[in-house]
Parts: structure tokens; sequence; C-alpha cells
């Protein structure tokens, strides 16, 4: 009796496993490699990484739907990503394929047409100490791009490792555990492919066991094996990098955390990156007095076959307020009177102020206050930033109201450069808190902050926590091309097309699409859940498509309570979905 | 020493912290979608039972932010405190009070025992995971700094290891089956 319930029951295991294999087993038959020229010019109906471009402009130059059509778009399909909890996923479009990644390192190949599964492949993340909470919601935390090329899906993972995958079914092909996650290392933002290498930075280097160490680094795309790593608190070559922190040892530096995926020049072979703040937050508790403490707050030109520093602008040095600057690097080409200029366009950090850059030689071109900001007093033509130093503390517990907040002004949603209106796109929050050091005995797993920070509010005079700012950019100046505000906070990156457009969309869940000249909304959608994550566009089959994440990231409750007549849902409500116009026949 | 608040609203504050935080927060104060709520570290960064009403009775939850009510607010305070290893007393937490309220000091005492809490609820011990005594600490560390601690009181905390019991055998090389 009991033999035969076996075999019974083994029977009916073996008919299950059958019918998965039938559903899932196919995988994909014809997948084209992405090979290194699709790369550098990435083919219109696809979107092959983190921004569509080496460039990070976050545009298509797709333009079926456009101004006119946009408000005939109809959903195609939807798909509830594979996880709960915070994400800010960036989908990615190749082959007729979506791969989209959440939050545990789990990536998915989806039809693109229908948003039928293909595959899917769920990491396995070592267990935490429940205690290093810190630790464990930072892995959460910002969770981005994987990385396409040749015939792999290439992601960094919350244990710190590189993990490839064959595009073709999910298969793991090989992983490189690449910094030590016991420290409290950990990949937030996804890799980019360039020159053989597999070009990364890590996260985590405001956590207590990571001091003296965070790093750009590359790897060989195919073997894995490290090329070369560049310490963002730490370089030897530098006497004036190493001054800038004061009496301060590097294995009592934290911070400078690379916290948005790069962007690559091909002509010169160079990598540009941000950085982040760094910790301690207050100088006071950080030890580094009047110090500027470099790289952080910075953008960093790295030469990709050797990792040495090209050149650094720091734009925003002596940070006492947890205020990151490591958001989107822009690449931007403008061809004015027979004269090429090769910008480098950022809002870097979270006061919300746009800089242009000359990026061959890091000369500062020009500057633009955005958002409400307390922080930056003045900034000279030749680009020498000064802070304001009544707001920083010279006593534990002394208190500060700073604008903005440290979730943002700017946060990671990403703005679009459009080459068809030459405006800079950038979603924005208006918030303030209040910043007051603490002493703080640091513990394994948790953040080095040491500082007490109060609730996000609205700046005085203002009752509009969004704000879509559209700039104008040429080689010298920005300047306020239109402003759009409302009440809900921006939620997403933004994307910019051909089609005369740039979507985006706010915590009241709604996706708008605003004409690039004027501003005006030409189409809303309210969907399921905040606007989060990358918007992006691809073609397939002579059809436009338009993919938008929606879901909880960091960005999406912390100002809620500047508008709470709009309640946000308790659902995770993770998802993508996918719209298209009718078919004109 | 006076606690700051009492039984009763730790007990209440369990329930609304369930039913309002927990979601994100987690139940065991953990996270892992929103920030973890428990350990030295978070006690002694919101400073007093103060810093952490100010801010959440404005910003949370998000859903709701700053709705449930000044006695519901301070319950939870309350539970978190409880959480992290204070003592509940004869004095009820008010708006008057929290302000003199320190987070450090009243939950120092039980941080050993939350961290054994934390492990029992589920969280595993990591290998290689560094005493607490050799994690990096600041530069101004054991320095005296305006308005900061005095040095005596910045002596390196006991180790969280949990003092747990263990078997007679523990740390004896026992026999094992050959395959």
């Amino acid at each position: 009796m009991k033999i035969e319930l076996m075999k019974t029951l083994f029977a009916a295991t073996t008919a299950l496993v059958a019918l998965s294999g039938t559903a899932f087993a196919q995988g994909i038959t014809d997948y084209k490699p992405v090979t290194a020229e699709m790369l550098a010019n990435p083919p219109a109906e696809d979107w092959l990484m983190f921004r569509g471009a080496y460039n990070n402009q976050g545009y298509s130059p797709l333009d079926l739907i456009n101004k006119d059509t946009v408000g005939k778009l109809q959903l195609a399909w939807a798909w509830p990503m594979a996880e709960a909890g915070i994400q800010e996923t960036a989908p990615l479009v190749h082959n007729g394929v979506m791969f989209v990644q959440t939050n545990n390192n789990i990536v998915e190949a989806l039809d693109a047409k229908t948003g039928t599964l293909i595959w899917q492949y769920r990491h396995t993340l070592a267990e935490l100490p429940a205690a290093w909470s810190y630790q464990i919601n930072q892995a959460r935390r910002q969770k981005n791009s994987i990385a396409l090329y040749e015939d792999k899906v290439i992601l960094t993972t919350a244990d710190a490792k590189i993990v490839v995958l064959n595009a073709a079914d999910g298969k793991l092909v090989w992983e490189k555990q690449v910094l030590d996650y016991n420290k409290g290392y950990s990949y937030t933002v996804g890799p980019l492919v360039a020159d053989g290498k597999i070009i990364s930075a890590i996260s985590g280097c405001s956590i207590a066991g990571t001091a003296g160490g965070c790093y750009i680094m590359a790897h060989d795309v195919n073997t894995g094996d490290e090329v070369w790593r560049f310490n963002t608190i730490d370089d030897p070559e530098n006497p004036a990098q190493q001054a800038s922190w004061g009496d301060v040892p590097p294995e009592n530096r934290w911070g400078g955390t690379p916290w948005t995926t790069g962007a690559y020049d091909a002509e010169t072979n160079t990598t540009y990156w941000g950085v982040g703040m760094p910790g301690p937050y207050s100088e006071l508790i950080r030890g580094s007095g009047d110090g500027s403490v470099l790289y952080t707050n910075s953008t960093l030109a790295l030469d990709v076959a050797t990792g040495k520093l090209k050149w650094y602008y720091q734009h925003l040095p002596r940070d006492n307020w947890d205020l990151d600057s490591p958001f989107e690097r822009i690449l931007v080409d403008q061809d004015i009177d027979g004269v090429k200029h090769k910008l480098l366009v950022t809002v870097p950090g979270k006061n919300g102020i746009a800089f242009a850059l000359d990026r061959d030689t890091g000369k500062y071109l020009w500057s633009k206050e955005t958002i409400v900001q307390n922080v930056v007093k003045s900034i000279d033509a030749d680009g020498t930033v000064h802070i304001n130093e009544d707001l920083i503390s010279h006593a534990v517990g002394e208190e500060h109201l700073v604008c903005a907040s440290v979730s943002g002004g700017k946060l990671w949603q990403a703005g679009s450069y459009s080459p068809l209106t030459q405006a800079y796109f950038v979603p924005l929050t208006e918030a303030c808190n209040t910043v007051a050091p603490t002493q703080t005995e640091f513990t394994a797993g948790n953040a080095v902050g040491a500082v007490k920070f109060g609730p996000r509010v609205l700046p005085e005079g203002i009752t509009d926590a969004g704000l879509m700012q559209a700039l104008a950019v040429n080689p010298t100046q920005g300047e306020s091309k239109w402003q759009y505000r409302s009440r809900p906070s921006m939620t997403s990156s933004v994307l910019a097309t051909a089609g005369g457009l740039v979507f985006g969309g706010d915590a009241a869940r709604a996706v708008k699409a605003w004409d690039q000249e004027t501003g005006e909304v030409v189409w809303s959608q309210t969907l399921n859940a905040p606007i989060g994550g990358y918007p992006m566009t691809y073609e397939i089959d002579g059809e436009q498509y338009l993919a938008i994440p929606t879901g909880y990231s960091n960005a999406a409750s912390s100002i809620s309570s500047a508008f709470p007549e709009i309640p946000l849902p308790t659902g995770a409500g993770n998802s993508i979905f996918v719209f298209k116009l009718p078919k004109s026949n | 020493m006076a606690a700051g608040f009492t039984d009763e609203q730790a007990a209440a504050g369990q329930t609304a912290y369930n039913s309002n935080c927990a979601q994100c927060h987690g139940r065991q104060l953990e996270g892992p979608d929103a920030p973890g709520l428990s350990g030295s570290d978070v006690m002694q960064n919101w400073d007093t039972a103060g810093g952490i009403y100010d801010f959440i009775s404005v910003a949370m939850p998000p859903s709701a932010p700053g709705q449930l009510g000044e006695e519901t607010y301070l319950n939870i305070v309350a539970y978190i405190m409880q959480f992290n290893g204070a003592s509940a007393g004869d004095a009820p937490l008010t708006t008057d009070t929290m302000a003199s309220v320190s987070l450090a000091a009243e939950t120092a005492a039980g941080a050993a025992s939350m961290a054994a809490a934390a492990l029992d609820a589920g969280g595993a011990a990591a290998t290689a995971t560094p005493a607490a005594t050799d994690v990096p600490q600041a530069f101004t560390w054991g320095k005296q700094l305006p308005g900061g601690l005095a040095p005596d009181q910045m002596a390196p905390a006991a180790a969280a290891a949990p003092g747990v019991p263990q078997a007679f055998t523990w740390g004896k090389t026992l026999p094992s089956v050959a395959n």
C-alpha cells in the first residue's frame, strides 16, 4: 500500500516536471547576439542598456507615438514583477524579448509583444543577520539595470557578485564574488559593458565594515578577471585628495558610493561616474574639518583601458547633510557654427543644481538652480562651489533646516536629454529636513551616517512637492524652458522620444506625456501604484510599445505628508504596463 | 530609573505597530522594505523618544501620514523602545516628557537580548561576522566633541553574540557517520 502510494506520487511528480518542461524549456531559439557595434549604435527598435545608449540620454528615436497619436494609446499587456518590495527596474528589449530585473536579483525574460514569460532566474542570496537592518534594506533599495552583451545577460547582485546568464534560457554561465558582502558591500546599480569590460560600481560604502574602500571596477567580460579598480575615497596618486580628508586616515573614511550607472564615450574610451556623499555625514563626527572630502559628490572621468583618473569635478564640497551627487551623467554633443561641443550635462545631486562640464577636460561651463536649496551659496565662473557654512553643525545635536532633503530634491529618478529639442527634462521634489549630528557607535551591517533627520517638509511658501523641470541646454548656459508643478512628487525616471514627448509619472499613480516644447500634458493614465523605475520604448513589427514600471521605490513615500489628500496604496503593486497604438487597419 | 513609558502604552503600541508599520518595517522591526527600527545605532541616531515621535507623527505611515493621532504615535514609540530593550515604568510617555527620554540610555541594557531575539525571529547568523568590537568607528569616536558623549561613555560595546546555553558537547569534535 505504502509502495503503491509512493509510485503514484512519483508518477504525478514526473508528469508535473514534464508539463512544466514543455512550458518553459524552449527558451529563445533565434536569439541574435548583442554585438559591440550594436551597443555603440543601438538599433532604434531596441532598448539595449540602462538609459538606451552609452550617452545615458534616456532618449528614443522612435516617433510613431507622438503628439498627434499619443491620445490613442491602449494597454497591450501587463505583468506583475516577481517580487514585492521596493524596486527601480529598468526594462531592456532586444530580439523581441523584454528582460526585467526586480529586487532580490530576480530576472525575467518576457515576450515583448505579449508579456508571456519565457524564462526566470532567481538568484540565491545569503541570509544576513536580522540586526544588519540597514544593509538588508540597502540591498533592496536601488535595483535598476542589467546589461546585455553577445548572447549573455549580465547582472550585479545584492551579495556583491557579477552573474552572467544565457540570454536564450536564463541559465547561469558563470558568477564571480567581487567583494565581501559580510563587510557591507552590495551592488545596487547595474553594470555597463564597454571595451570588452564589465564596468560596475559597488554600493554599501556607508556601512561600517566597508571603511576605506569604495570602488568603480572593470572586469573582463569573458573571464570575469579584474582589470582595474578605482577607490573613490582613497587615491594614493593624488595628494590633494588625501589632504581633503584632513587628519582622517582611509580606515576611518566612508561613503563615496557611485550609485548610478555611468556613461561611456567610445571616442576617448572614457567612462563617467557620479559619486555619493561622505560618511559620517557631518564633518563634526567625520573629523575632516573644513576639508572637501574628495572624491565625494564629484564627477569622475576614468580611462577605461587603465582605470586611471583623467579629471574630476566636485559639485558639492564639504557635504554635511547626506546630499549625495551620484545621479545620471549625460553625454551631449552639440554642433554650433561648425564647432563640435562635447558636454557632460547632469543634475548630479540631491540639491537639484544642474551643471554642464566640458567632458574632455572637466572644465566647468555653467550651472543652474532648480528646486529650493540652501546649501550652495554661489558658484564662481571657474566652477568653485561655495557652501553655506551657516548650516554646518559645530556641536552634537545642533540642528539646521536643510534644503533639499536627504530624499531629494533630486533622487535616483533619471532625467532625459532630447536632441530633438536640445532640452534636459528632470524629475524633482521640493523638500527640506532638519539635520543634527549624533554620536553613534557603529555596528556591523549598519550605516555610519550619525545624524538625526527630521521629517521631509515642503520649503516655506511652496505647496507643490512635484516639479518636472525642462532645461534648454547649450555650451554656454542652461535656462528654464518650462516647469510643470504638481501636488504629488515625481517618482519615476523620464523618457524623451523623437515623437516630441517626454514620459514620466508621480506618486499619485499617474503616468503623463508632456509636449517637450511647451510642457503641456498631452496624455495621462492612472495605474495601480506610484509610477516607478525607468519608462522605456521599443518597436516590434512596425508597432511602437511604451513600457511603464509601477510600484514602490525609496522615492515613492518619502514626502507623502505633503499631499495627504492623495492616499498612497499600501499594496506593493510592482508591475509592468505596456501600451501601444491601435492597429491602423 | 524612569523608563519613560508604561506597559500599557507598549502593548497598545505593539498592536498599532503591527497594523500600521509592520508591512514595510517588519514584525521584528527588521525591515527590509523600509529601514529597520531596531539596533543600538538606530536608537543613537534618533537620540530621544521625541526625535522619533517628531518624525513618525508627520511622515508615517505613507498611506496616511500624520493621521494616526498623538496617542497612537506615542504608543508606537513606546513599543519601539520596548522592542529595543527598554523597560516600562510607572510614568507614561507624553509629548512633554519625550524630548528628555534618551533612547540610547533606556535601551542600552537590552541591546544584547534584542540581538538574540532577532536571531530567534529568523535572522541568520552570518559566517565571518565581525565581533562588535571589531567594527570600524568614526575618526572622532572616543574623543570629546562639543555637546557629545564623554570619552568614558564610548567604551567598546559588549559583543552582540547571544549568551544562549549550549550543549555539553558544543565545541568538541564528535564522531560522524562515515559515508
